[in-house]
């Protein structure tokens, strides 16, 4: 018909170029395109899933990391108030104890002082009593009572 | 019970069998006067058995074949399109594994052997390689179409035609000079001239390839007596294998020669001079 070697026919290829073309559009439309697009969806999502742990398992660390700093310094904080509260109680009890020995020296002091003052009281009062005598029996003496000593020592008994 | 009922329905299509092939031995006459010769020369070139294409012109039946094929393609693509893929899980049934190691494996492919430019290669090789594939097999249903002289013939693969192969071994040329120009522009074109007779070796191993397994059949059907069992493993098989190993063969030829000419030759060219 054209003259070509091998029957072969211009016409026909062109057919078959067409034919081919229009396959190719209709399976990249209908197949291929979906499909593929399906697998990107697909890969994309476990991707971002991977990347959602690993975010979250860095976030999760990150936070581990802080308490157990918060942690150590709270532990830090608790010996702290510890060893403060140790040292409050040990001087409020050496106060105490100071304001106890205080008030015992006092006391002591106090209950010297009232002895002490008692004997000067009594030594007064048996100084006055001696005096008292003395002139009672100096008055007697002067009155004429003989015996002197006899009547002091009377006197001193009563 | 049973098992007589089986073996006496096996006996009688046992008897039947060989009636039919006794009958079909004794009534077989020379193809419409045709010898061997004549049988051979006629499925490499078509000259008697044409098929009229809608009244318009006279084809060969490869191309009506190839029309088929695309017609059933489509047609089956629109049903996957519809029914299959709004159903697709993360987790895939066994029809969408089939369907994405199909893709995958294309443009997995291209992706290898042309790692700069591959989406449109992507989808050039998977199309070609189903419609290598799949019109291939289309030979094995052996669907008979009305010649132009009221005889009947068996239609055969798409590209068992001269024209059909032309078709597909220039427009993988076309391509892989389209790669070059759209990555390397001028010198694109330089490098995919180079290889001047890559159209012809490509359509005329697919060409050749198909044809041969077309050709034993002829030959195998020619002769009535050669026609039982036979044909089992010289069409099937043969047609099998064809349409893996074309469709693998070209479109791996495609994506291969694609990468090189859509290489980039700048930092070659760069590293060179320095060398020098």
């Amino acid at each position: 018909m054209t003259g070509l070697p091998l029957n072969i026919d211009w016409q026909q290829i062109v057919l078959h170029l067409f034919n081919f073309v229009l396959l190719s559009g209709g399976l990249y439309i209908l197949l291929y395109k979906p499909v593929a697009d399906f697998m990107k969806k697909r890969e994309d999502h476990y991707r971002e899933m991977a990347e959602d742990a690993k975010d979250k398992q860095d976030e999760a660390e990150k936070l581990r990391k802080e308490y157990e700093k918060k942690l150590e310094g709270a532990r830090e904080e608790i010996e702290q108030m510890k060893q403060e509260a140790v040292s409050t109680a040990k001087a409020a009890a050496d106060k105490q104890l100071e304001n106890a020995d205080a008030k015992a020296k006092k006391i002591l002091e106090d209950a010297k002082e009232q002895a002490e003052h008692e004997r000067d009281k009594m030594m007064e009062s048996a100084r006055e009593e001696l005096v008292n005598l003395a002139s009672e029996a100096a008055a007697k003496i002067i009155d004429g009572e003989t015996d002197v000593y006899e009547s002091f020592a009377k006197a001193a008994g009563r | 019970m049973d098992k007589h009922k089986r073996s006496r329905s096996l006996i009688i299509m046992f008897v039947a069998a060989l009636a039919l092939l006794e009958l079909s031995i004794l009534t077989a006459r020379e193809k419409e006067g045709m010898d061997i010769a004549e049988v051979m020369r006629d499925a490499v070139l078509h000259e008697k058995e044409k098929i009229s294409l809608f009244g318009m012109m006279d084809v060969n039946p490869s191309l009506i074949s190839g029309f088929t094929v695309t017609a059933i393609l489509l047609f089956i693509a629109l049903l996957i399109r519809i029914f299959v893929i709004p159903k697709f899980k993360y987790v895939p049934g066994k029809f969408q594994i089939v369907l994405e190691t199909l893709v995958g494996y294309f443009s997995g492919m291209s992706k290898s052997h042309s790692p700069h430019r591959n989406t449109f290669l992507g989808v050039y090789t998977f199309c070609a390689g189903v419609y290598i594939c799949l019109g291939t097999l289309f030979e094995l249903l052996g669907v008979q179409a009305v010649t132009v002289h009221g005889g009947s013939v068996a239609l055969p693969a798409p590209l068992a035609d001269i024209n059909g192969a032309i078709a597909i071994g220039c427009l993988s040329y076309l391509v892989i000079l389209s790669g070059g120009i759209a990555e390397n522009g001028a010198k694109g074109i330089g490098l995919t001239l180079k290889e001047f007779s890559l159209p012809v070796s490509m359509s005329f191993r697919l060409f050749g390839a198909l044809l041969s397994g077309l050709l034993v059949t002829e030959l195998v059907y020619f002769d009535i007596r050669l026609s039982y069992l036979l044909p089992v493993v010289v069409a099937v098989l043969f047609t099998l294998i064809h349409a893996l190993v074309q469709a693998y063969v070209l479109t791996l030829l495609t994506a291969i020669f694609y990468g090189e000419v859509s290489e980039h030759h700048e930092k070659q060219a760069k590293k060179r001079l320095k060398k020098a």
